[in-house]
């Protein structure tokens, strides 16, 4: 097959909205640069974002495993500027006698609101080989402090307030060693602070590396199968303070090791208590069924997700759980290897049902190995759509000129009818887009109204992915917020759409090494309320927001708990 | 006219490879009219990856001989190889007008509209199957997963019942319980009884089978061991590997798959033999080195089972099955100080099995770390309180820490999971007589 090529000149330039009647409407959603190209999604350009990183895997053709798996980053608001900062993690280098912290460092870059990032010195200059981070207000001050993965010690940073940021590893007792991947807060106990659980690959050292080889007999990665030491995760309760104690055996988490690679937390089954959803490289992924007592039950295989309708334990890699389907649940979608379908699984209440090929993922996903995904609504039709990030993690019997494990990201627009159909224009954006991408990130970086993607490639540019849609369609922002000003993760909002009921969890965490952006994007079509705004905090108490307009972002506050907030 | 010239890469492929096509190539030559050399060429291309030479290969012999459905039966798995199963299923379909009795031209074509979504033409596909080979077992499960995306669930169960009757296999068996589950009978699916991997069987096909019988090399042989080793063949894995070894005679992936059918065959010593010399040819292996562990201590060998596994943990410390089995060893010869070591070492890495983490308990027990125990034995019954010997080693941990009444409801809690259990009514006895006391 030939490869597309699209030569077109491309101008960025201001675009006026209009409204339902065609009229121009001067609204702030369309205050950056974008373009107007119909098939156009998404737009990248270096020199508008000024981010100009690249995750360093470090490679020097001795084939160490985490070279071919990293690395993540980071959208969250760190200054308080209610604006969306980012934070790249970094690799380093390795050889069989260890790793060597990196000359380049994880990089905080800072947003003016407009989607420029501007690198800062903030404390969080963390010289491990990162892999990828998880954000969460750990101590209840309303800023949102940071965790980073290695392969390694990983490290908690406390946000200062202001952007700066205090290493805590050792005082918190988070300095997990493992190979971390990813991770995510929540607030598993619901006693108002946010826990961590951070999901590790493999037990793994480079003083154990293997030579292992590809289909052409050429050195090569290897595949986790090769070592056979799946690794045990760990849950860290916080004690209220930013102290956390290991809970992982009293959990029971300990009961299931697994080649975790992401992650994902939201109240699958609807009790009010947040469940865990694990991803595994070439295992049985794994559900944690949260029992309210502190203690976790697996329950994929008995939940009907630990593998698909094919039986097969597949390379999971990215995860994302959304309500596609309006019925007020959350489904699960996993990426995998390629000539591995993409996983998608239908929450039906206490069951899923394995929905891949009537979605029309099946056959569109298995001919990249996926990484990052999500369920973003990117175009504001009122559909999510899946946008994934892809690279392969073996060489091609056929080389490539320049990187051979690069692939193409795919965007896939979602629609009423339930499937998923491959953008024209592949990945949604022009150009030579050909990277080895791992962790997709989302969030709205230029506060346009419309979700951005930043996609970390490895050995590659941290490409920030505008949105380029057209603007005619609305949207609203929901910065939903717990009592003490701190983004409520584990909250869930319910809202009419038109005849729609929509659900939408509050989480940070999911995707591939991701720390996303927690306030909750919803497209609205043509319309321009979302009416009966109900927001279900993690407590259990709902509070009633009424009819939201678009256009505008909205903070939504959990009352104090003597309800004068 | 005569096949079409060898593919330029020949020369580069493994020398067993090279030799099969070319000799298949000659073959093909010397006898130009006859459609069984053109066939064997064509699968020797088809089966060692060289796609674009088979292809033509199979078109010279869809002119020479029209009326055979394998040429365009195996284009269209190309074409599925390549994901245009657009030109898969219109080839199926062309294969279904050539040669109307080989089901596999209709359910493959049903499995490729499944995965597209097209789950009605899928069934009807199936079907269709069915009335060409009532047996056909990969039609059944592709009806089954067709009724199951309908939300014909009750169908599905009735089908898949059928099929686990009669094969038993860890698919079906799997399937099963995702149907019933979504049929809300959740308890009747956990009753299922899940052994081996529950993955798509490899389905009867002849003419694929001899697609796979023309791959040739060390890779091919060792997964034809391993079909055949599946299938429980012990006979013709034996034989397959024999024969792999006349040409690999020092591959100790051979060795490896060799003493895994003496094994199974109950032959201990030729069991031990095997591994032996593979240890001999490559002591680095863990592979070998840990499966001779085993091995030797089948044989009653203990002291050089343990000498084994220590080297197979010290290969990969990363890997807790040496450590697992040091353990093992360990507790064998009575010395689970020794044994909880290896164990630590084992579980710090992360072990799934509830009867290793019994074990762990058990053995954490006997060397008097009272507390680990009690956190690992509660963890694990928390995810599986079916497991009687857990709750028994859990009421002996509470006795120990003098916890005589706790121990005694503990012992009970596992009579109420295990209601069956000899043992368990036994201490449940054994406590409340010391509790009287």
């Amino acid at each position: 097959m030939k490869p597309l090529c699209l030569l077109l000149s491309l101008h960025a330039f201001l675009l006026v909205a209009c409204n339902d009647a065609g009229a121009p409407d001067t609204d702030s959603q369309a205050t950056s640069p974008i373009l107007s190209e119909p098939n156009v999604w998404l737009h990248d350009n270096k020199s508008l974002s000024g981010v100009d990183q690249m995750w360093h895997s470090g490679a020097s053709g001795s084939y160490f495993m985490p070279e071919i798996i990293g690395g993540g980053a980071a959208l969250f608001d760190a200054d308080g500027d209610d604006n969306l900062d980012l934070y790249i993690v970094q690799g380093a280098a390795i050889s069989s006698a260890g790793i060597t912290p990196g000359v380049q460092t994880n990089t905080l870059m800072l947003n003016n609101g407009l989607g420029i990032f501007t690198t800062v010195t903030s404390g969080a200059e963390d010289a491990g080989y990162g892999m990828g981070a998880a954000t969460g207000d750990i101590d209840n001050d309303g800023d949102v402090d940071l965790y980073v993965l290695n392969v390694g010690e990983n490290k908690l940073y406390r946000n200062d307030g202001n952007g700066a940021f205090t290493d805590i590893t050792k005082a918190s007792g988070t300095g997990d060693p493992g190979w971390g991947s990813s991770g995510t807060f929540l607030d598993f106990d619901r006693d108002g602070d946010l826990d961590l659980y951070v999901v590790n690959y493999l037990a793994w050292a480079p003083g154990t590396a293997l030579d292992c080889v590809g289909s052409a007999g050429n050195p090569d990665y290897c595949s986790p199968n090769n070592f056979m030491s799946p690794s045990v995760d760990r849950l860290f309760r916080n004690d209220g303070t930013g102290l956390f104690t290991d809970v992982t055996v009293e959990s029971g988490i300990v009961t299931q090791p697994g080649t975790g690679l992401g992650i994902v937390s939201v109240d699958f089954d609807g009790d009010g208590w947040q469940d865990i959803f694990v991803a595994n490289d070439l295992m049985r992924d794994h559900l944690w069924h949260n029992r309210g007592d502190g203690t976790f039950e697996e329950i994929a295989l008995a939940a009907g997700c630990a593998m698909d309708d094919e039986g097969v334990s597949k390379a999971g890699m990215g995860v994302d759980a959304n309500d596609i389907d309006d019925d007020g649940d959350f489904d699960v979608i996993i990426c995998n290897l390629k000539n591995e379908s993409d996983s998608l699984f239908r929450n039906d209440g206490d069951y899923f049902v394995d929905i891949t090929a009537q979605a029309g993922l099946r056959t569109t996903t298995r001919a990249n190995t996926r990484f990052g995904v999500g369920f973003v609504d990117l175009n504001n039709d009122g559909w999510l759509d899946i946008y994934e990030a892809n690279g392969a993690v073996l060489r091609p019997s056929h080389e490539l000129d320049g990187d051979p494990y690069a692939q193409r990201n795919l965007l896939l627009r979602g629609d009423p009818s339930g499937r998923f159909t491959p953008t024209q224009l592949r990945g949604g954006s022009l150009g030579n887009q050909l990277w080895t991408s791992r962790a997709a990130v989302f969030g709205d970086v230029d506060n346009d109204g419309r979700m951005d993607v930043v996609v970390v490639n490895r050995d590659g540019p941290v490409q920030v992915f505008r949105n380029a849609t057209s603007v005619v369609s609305r949207s609203i922002t929901l910065d939903i917020r717990n009592e003490y000003g701190a983004p409520a993760l584990g909250a869930v909002v319910t809202a009419k759409l038109g005849d729609r009921t929509i659900t939408r969890p509050v989480k940070s965490g999911w995707s591939y090494m991701a720390a996303n952006d927690p306030c909750v994007h919803i497209g609205l079509g043509r319309k321009s309320v979302l009416e009966d705004v109900v927001v279900q905090w993690v407590d259990g108490t709902s509070t009633s927001f009424g009819d939201l307009s678009s256009k505008v972002r909205h903070r939504l506050i959990q009352p104090v708990s003597d309800g004068t907030r | 006219m005569g096949p079409a010239p060898l593919p330029a890469g020949l020369a580069l492929a493994d020398p067993v490879v090279r030799d099969a096509i070319q000799a298949a190539w000659s073959q093909a030559e010397a006898s130009p009219s006859s459609a069984e050399a053109r066939l064997q060429l064509a699968l020797l291309l088809d089966a060692n990856g060289f796609d674009k030479a088979a292809d033509t290969a199979w078109s010279g012999m869809a002119t020479l001989v029209p009326a055979d459905g394998r040429p365009a039966y195996f284009k269209a798995l190309q074409a599925a190889e390549r994901d245009d199963l657009d030109a898969a299923i219109a080839g199926m379909k062309q294969v279904r007008a050539l040669a109307p009795t080989h089901s596999p031209a209709a359910w493959r074509a049903g499995y490729w509209h499944l995965d597209l979504g097209a789950t009605q033409a899928a069934r009807e596909l199936f079907e269709h199957a069915l009335d060409v080979e009532p047996t056909a077992a990969a039609a059944a499960i592709g009806l089954a997963r067709a009724d199951l995306a309908l939300d014909r669930t009750d169908a599905a169960i009735k089908r898949l019942r059928e099929l686990v009757d009669l094969t038993g296999h860890p698919y079906t068996v799997y399937l099963l319980g995702q149907a019933l589950r979504r049929a809300g009978r959740g308890e009747e699916a956990a009753a299922l009884p899940i052994r081996g991997t529950p993955s798509v069987p490899r389905f009867p096909d002849t003419w694929y089978a001899a697609l796979l019988d023309a791959q040739r090399g060390l890779d091919a042989e060792l997964g034809r061991a391993d079909r055949l080793l599946e299938d429980d063949d012990l006979e013709n894995a034996h034989l397959a590997i024999k024969r792999a070894l006349v040409t690999w005679p020092d591959n100790v992936h051979l060795l490896n798959r060799l003493s895994e059918v003496h094994r199974r065959s109950n032959d201990t010593a030729k069991w031990v033999h095997a591994l032996e010399r593979a240890v001999r040819l490559d002591p680095n292996s863990f592979q070998s080195q840990l499966n001779l562990s085993i091995a030797l201590r089948a044989a009653g060998d203990q002291e050089r089972s343990l000498r084994a596994a220590i080297i197979a943990a010290r290969l990969k410390p990363d890997v807790p099955e040496g450590h697992l089995q040091v353990a093992r060893m360990h507790l064998v010869a009575n010395r689970p100080a020794e044994a909880v070591v290896a164990l630590d070492a084992a579980f710090a890495l992360g072990v799934t099995d509830p009867l290793e983490q019994v074990q762990y308990a058990n053995t954490l027990l006997q060397v008097g770390r009272l507390e680990d125990a009690l956190d690992r034995i509660n963890a694990v019954l928390k995810v599986t309180p079916t497991l009687p010997v857990g709750w028994i080693v859990l009421a002996k941990a509470h006795e120990r820490a003098g916890q005589l009444s706790i121990a005694l409801e503990s012992a009970r809690e596992g009579v109420r999971h295990n209601p069956g259990d000899g043992a368990l009514r036994q201490l449940v006895r054994e406590l409340e007589r010391k509790a009287r006391r």
